[in-house]
């Protein structure tokens, strides 16, 4: 009898995840970040059973150091990040693609956000590996994404190098089927760490001796990417060579189906080193070339320098070209357009220009931007420093940071002056407070100070630079589905773990001004942030309360109510400050009636309003 | 692997914490139940914080995660306004739309001093240059009458599933369920129902 095989749909993350654990790996460690954060979720749900470590790292360079450290001792291991995330882990990431020596696997997975869904840019992690001497594969399906990883495992501990995984938003967050393999039975075990000082020290001398081998092991790697299973040639006709990799082969796909056409098509699965000779080869074939693949010109710029090195005379379209646009995430229509202009086919006789456009139709409609939860936590802080400020006649500049509290800066509340990466509202604090007599109170989450703050606090006190700075210490990463912070004392798998108090980091420190508020409690935290403000030193202020979406989400698993609040329409004036001035979501304005109006299924209790409504309107059901 | 001829699409639109999610992977699991090759696509950065969600399932013969622009077959709505915001996915002319007569204003709308949504006729008047088959559904009133109000979602897919040439059977969808929500009877229970209520006021809007 044959045995049945198990197909799931899963996401392209949980595919990743599944891989890992299919590959046995024994050191697990990550840091959040959109659209990775699955991955380390999915193993945080399922690994325990298999005697692994996972853990939510501090950021992602201590996780890429984690894994890196398991690996030299002999462990399979694995790091995920979102893109930027290799930003905070790329000074050992470039190290230690030099030096080498995995002993055991160790495959990472970045994952690229095309067209800024939830990022700042669009960085493409190509470059990157290219910079960096990395292995780099892309895979283009979820169940090749599983595949892809088992495979990456392999081939990390038989060339010793580490292995990155280019993933995108439109893999990390697809579905699709995935046949499921055997996650292997083993007993937790340990690795050993052997030394071997000319491997693991990176001196000057070690590393000159090293770079050169390095270069030599890529040749042999780029032979084998010539001849590489993830490099697929799909024989068409000779009127077009496409190179596709990624979500970008598929989009290759539906496109020459739905054109009725048969052009061939090379896809790149495994990236760098590129399969050059085949390259090569095929250019010569083919009198156009058409490269599709999401972000850089990566594969473009490649496939240019190997026809114009080799004189091939083909021509070949891309990014340079405008035949595929320079910013944002492709999709089937644009390589449809794209493939009917290199080809110079006729357009195809649609209706669709009669219809009204998707911008003519947004105007039409409000707009729907993300806001801060009804009761959330930060609404209150933020109102406690303007009116902090206001009582003062001050108008102070608010370096902003990245988690839910960015939200910040939309008005009314327009509390967000400025944001740029995770810590650098701290670091940014430091350099207005140098440069300008202006008062300044940066803001920044529980989880982003302990990734990148506490050194540009430090910075401040050992430069002397004078500001305000408010932790809004939701006790969770909310932004990213609400992983632990050190403040939590609970490891990945949700087991006990050490904890670290804020207060007594900042305490810890030297600084002298550090208090521990309840935003809820608006009148005491306008009082002690105005008290800082004041003081002219070095302050911290901290903002404690639970993130709201996660305490209603406790309260409704408990089977219990919250204590919601409702409008007494006798006492609301109308005066619209609320609405105004606050903005909780669960307070709407019905302008027949002219009162304010707590739509209560969103309403979670907070209390807030009734301190913000100078008529006392609100009252407690 | 069963074989459908062409591909059949679905574009879903939403609003953070309508489940839409959960109402993706009741349909995508319905379809690899019966074989059907599925692949589908998910835009939730933010979701919980109230801002849009689309997500796209595409049945057949089909590569990519992203329904081109004009050719998904229905077009299942959980917000009134999210409907016209993704017409442009519709196929023009033949294509279907359930849309939820339910609405979301959106907070931001609050600040601006006399700001309105727009009605129920203005939304109708842009969907219906696309398309005449436009199916409203209450689904927060039979919501309600199956018991949980949480079972809008499924009121909706259970519409979807009463469509003409609809690929997935009904006890699909039932498997997927039981599977989906493991163990807990009631939610089981009030979920077929609504599934049951989309269905049939679907099949007496197309009579
Ligand atoms: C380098 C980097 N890593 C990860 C992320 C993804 N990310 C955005 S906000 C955030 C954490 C926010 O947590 P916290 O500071 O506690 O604020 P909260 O969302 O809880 O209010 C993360 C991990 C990022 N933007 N940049
Ligand atoms: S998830 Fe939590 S922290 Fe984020 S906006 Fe909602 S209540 Fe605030
Ligand atoms: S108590 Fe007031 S501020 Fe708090 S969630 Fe309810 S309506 Fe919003």
């Amino acid at each position: 009898m044959s045995k049945e095989k198990t197909v799931m749909l899963l996401s392209g993350n949980e595919a990743f995840a599944r891989g890992v654990l299919e590959a046995g790996v024994d050191v697990a460690a990550a840091y959040p970040g959109t659209p990775s954060t699955e991955i380390m979720e999915t193993i945080a749900r399922f690994g325990k059973e298999t005697g692994m470590h996972a853990e939510w790292s501090i950021n992602e360079k201590v996780a890429f150091e984690v894994a890196l450290g398991a690996s030299w001792s002999g462990l399979r291991s694995f790091t995920a990040a979102k893109h930027v995330g290799l930003n905070v882990a790329a000074d050992p990431f470039f190290t230690a693609t030099l030096f080498g020596g995995m002993k055991g696997g160790f495959v990472m997975v970045i994952a690229d956000d095309p067209s800024f869904h939830s990022s700042q840019n669009e960085q493409d992690t190509r470059m990157y590996a290219l910079a960096a001497h990395a292995i780099c594969m892309e895979p283009s399906t979820p169940q090749e994404a599983l595949d892809m990883i088992k495979f990456a495992y392999d081939f990390s501990e038989k060339w010793e190098s580490l292995v990155v995984l280019r993933s995108t938003t439109r893999l990390s967050h697809s579905r699709g089927p995935v046949e499921l393999g055997a996650i292997p039975k083993k007993e937790s075990h340990k690795g050993e760490f052997i030394k071997n000082p000319a491997q693991f020290v990176c001196l000057p001398a070690n590393a000159r001796r090293t770079k050169p081998l390095l270069m030599e092991k890529l040749e042999k790697i780029k032979e084998y990417s010539n001849t590489s299973e993830w490099n697929v040639l799909e024989k068409g006709d000779k009127s077009l060579l496409i190179i596709a990799s990624g979500v970008s082969y598929e989009y290759v796909k539906d496109a020459i189906q739905e054109l009725n056409l048969k052009p061939t098509v090379y896809k790149i699965g495994f990236s760098n080193p590129l399969p050059e000779g085949k390259i090569i080869e095929l250019l010569k074939e083919y009198p156009k070339c058409l490269i599709v693949e999401e972000v850089e010109p990566y594969l473009e710029l490649s496939v240019k320098a190997l026809a114009a090195e080799n004189n091939i005379q083909v021509q070949i379209f891309g990014r340079k070209e405008k035949v595929i646009p320079i910013s944002n995430e492709l999709n089937p229509k644009i390589v449809k357009q794209a493939i009917t202009r290199v080809l110079n086919l006729k357009k195809a006789e649609t209706e669709e220009g009669s219809l009204p456009t998707n911008a003519e139709i947004n105007e039409k409609l409000p707009n729907r931007p993300p806001e801060l939860c009804a009761g959330c936590p930060h609404r209150a802080t933020f109102f406690a420093i303007k009116q902090a400020a206001k009582k003062r006649k001050l108008d102070p500049i608010m370096p902003g940071d990245i988690g839910c509290y960015t939200l910040g800066f939309m008005p009314p509340l327009s509390a967000v002056d400025t944001t740029v990466a995770m810590g650098a509202s701290i670091g940014i604090a430091n350099g207005i407070a140098q440069a300008t007599n202006q008062v300044v109170i940066p803001v920044i989450g529980d989880s982003t100070f302990f990734h990148t703050g506490i050194p540009a606090l430090i910075n401040a006190i050992v430069n002397n630079a004078k500001f305000v700075c408010v932790i809004m210490d939701n006790q969770l990463t909310a932004m990213t589905g609400g992983q632990p912070t050190p403040e939590l004392g609970k490891t990945a798998f949700g087991e006990p773990a050490g904890v670290v108090s804020l207060e007594q980091v900042c305490k810890g420190l030297g600084i002298k001004n550090v208090e521990v508020v309840d935003p809820y409690d608006l009148e005491k935290t306008t009082e002690i942030i105005g008290k800082a403000i004041d003081s002219g030193e070095l302050s911290v202020v901290i903002a404690r309360r639970e993130c709201a979406l996660e305490y209603t989400r406790q309260v409704k698993r408990a089977k219990q109510k919250l204590d919601t609040y409702f409008v007494d329409e006798d006492l609301c004036t109308g005066c619209r400050i609320c609405v105004r001035t606050f903005a909780c979501p669960a307070i709407t304005f019905d302008y027949d009636k002219k009162k304010a109006h707590i739509d209560e299924s969103m309403c979670m209790g907070c209390g807030v309003c009734r301190i913000v409504c100078p008529y006392d309107a609100f009252i407690k059901r | 692997m069963t074989k459908l001829e062409k591909p059949y699409q679905i574009e879903i639109a939403g609003v953070g914490g309508t489940g839409v999610l959960t109402a993706a992977m009741l349909i995508g699991n319905s379809a690899l139940l019966q074989n059907v090759h599925v692949v589908q696509s998910e835009i939730h950065g933010m979701a919980q914080r109230g801002g849009v969600v689309n997500t796209e399932i595409r049945m057949g013969p089909v590569h990519g995660p992203l329904i081109p622009d004009h050719e998904a077959d229905v077009l299942l709505s959980f917000e009134l306004g999210e409907t016209a915001r993704a017409m442009n996915k519709l196929k023009p002319k033949n294509g279907i739309v359930i849309m939820n007569t339910h609405i979301i204003v959106p907070p931001s709308l609050q600040i601006k001093k006399g700001a309105k949504y727009p009605s129920l006729e203005e939304i109708e008047s842009i969907v219906k240059q696309f398309t005449e088959k436009v199916y409203l559904i209450d689904a927060f009133s039979l919501a309600e009458k199956a018991g949980d109000l949480r079972t809008q979602n499924v009121v909706l897919v259970g519409a979807l599933f009463a469509t003409p040439d609809f690929p997935i059977t009904r006890e699909s969808f039932e498997k997927a369920l039981t599977i989906q929500f493991r163990k807990k009877e009631q939610v089981i229970k009030a979920n077929m129902k609504a599934f049951e209520l989309g269905y049939n006021k679907m099949k007496e809007l197309m009579k």
